[in-house]
């Protein structure tokens, strides 16, 4: 089973590299098969709404970088992990720019999900999602818009499992380490 | 309230050309009065591609008394050069604090018929308004993107576009008078071109699948997978 991590924090946060580290060894005890991404380490171009990927080049960007190669192991994974500092409640512009370039793995056409338009899967399998935003401290406002967004993100990425979790800057690492597992144990990877 | 206010249309869209974001922005801006307001059109894509026009950007946002945001949604949120922009204007602001009092507004835009998928961006929107230090002074939110599809409104028919004209012309009026955007335009703008009810026809659904069909080059199969798994 393949685990695609988003990582878009910036170089240097230590507590990302703690949430990232610490993500990597439980996902690895259970076994799975990692495919990590620091996108501040990656130079991707920026989705330009051309709809290329949905109307000239179906599931294919018009950027030949390594976008195309997170969209490849978007398709292949069973989970996907976005780790974000929580920048106005949603993800940072590092993992949004990442984020955009997924939308060639839906269909340009609708259908309708719990009574509201989404568009189509174009594949048959979809990872589960799980987010894991980053406060600098407590922010309630902050953290239930983070939620919904990984919530509405399940929908259009017919994602069949998703949860989201919230670390705080300096906690203690036993604490982060709780919230990653009990964030597994949602999405149903963990024992 | 200054004789003579600057305001900066920020458009969202990450198109080179028109955009539903740019139609929307400049018909409001177009119906603010010219002897009370002075106004600049900057394209977000544009403006953080260099240091040099980032710091333009943050310098006009210094001098404007008034911020129309006008942005897409993209995969529930706001696209990429939008948040870029928020934190560079953010990092901005948190080493120059400005005294002066700022408005924002944002009108927020998306391909599915119902507006609310744009709640969460318009919220974004508000927490970026209050971190940053301007008066948050409200958001539009509109579905049906298709219905404009980047033209301008005066060339889309008035039933495509008759609530949000409407809409507009209800907010330049409380823009005027240094009032929040009011809930009538709100509403208005909100309003589906069709009722939910027949929405959820099947039917309404293959037309606009339809619709896209037509859009693509012959030959060419939208429904194709280039990653499926073995």
């Amino acid at each position: 089973m393949d685990v695609l991590i988003l990582d878009g924090v910036q170089k240097g946060d230590v507590t990302a590299q703690t949430v990232n580290t610490i993500l990597q060894s439980e996902l690895e005890t259970q076994g799975w098969t990692l495919h990590n991404v620091y996108l501040s380490n990656v130079d991707i171009h920026h989705c330009i709404g051309c709809f290329s990927c949905w109307l000239k080049t179906p599931g294919i960007c018009l950027y030949d970088d390594f976008g195309r190669e997170i969209t490849r192991l978007f398709v292949k994974s069973d989970l996907l992990v976005l780790i974000s500092p929580i920048t106005f409640g949603g993800y940072s512009s590092t993992l949004k720019k990442a984020v955009d370039r997924l939308i060639p793995v839906i269909l340009p056409f609708f259908t309708r999900i719990q009574d509201e338009f989404h568009h189509q899967p174009r594949y048959e399998h979809y990872p589960r999602l799980l987010g894991l935003g980053i406060l600098p401290h407590p922010d309630k406002a902050q953290e239930e818009l983070f939620k919904t967004l990984i919530y509405r993100n399940s929908l259009n990425f017919h994602s069949p499992a998703h949860t989201a979790g919230i670390i705080y800057a300096n906690q203690e690492v036993s604490e982060t380490r709780r919230t990653i597992r009990t964030c597994l144990n949602k999405v149903e990877m963990g024992s | 309230m200054k004789t003579t206010q600057k305001v900066i249309l920020l458009i969202g869209s990450p198109k080179r050309t028109s955009s539903t974001s740019e139609s929307l922005g400049v018909y409001l801006l177009e119906k603010l009065p010219q002897e009370r307001f002075t106004s600049i059109i900057i394209h977000l894509w544009k403006a953080i591609q260099s240091d040099k026009e980032v710091e333009s950007l943050q310098r006009d946002i210094d001098s404007a008394d008034l911020l129309i945001w006008s942005l897409p949604l993209y995969i529930d949120s706001l696209p990429y050069p939008v948040v870029k922009a928020m934190e560079l204007i953010m990092a901005h602001r948190k080493r120059k604090r400005l005294a002066k009092h700022q408005r924002m507004i944002a009108i927020v835009n998306n391909g599915f018929p119902e507006a609310h998928h744009n709640e969460f961006a318009i919220s974004m929107c508000q927490l970026f308004a209050d971190a940053a230090g301007f008066e948050w002074c409200g958001g539009l939110a509109r579905g049906g993107g298709m219905s404009v599809n980047g033209r301008p409104l005066d060339e889309c028919s008035n039933y495509m576009v008759g609530n949000t004209k409407k809409s507009l012309a209800l907010t330049v009026a409380t823009l005027i008078e240094g009032q929040p955007v009011p809930q009538e335009a709100i509403d208005l703008m909100a309003k589906p071109l069709m009722p939910p009810a027949i929405q959820r026809f099947p039917l309404i659904t293959w037309f606009g699948n339809r619709r896209l069909k037509r859009m693509a080059k012959e030959g060419v199969d939208l429904r194709a997978k280039p990653y499926a798994r073995a």
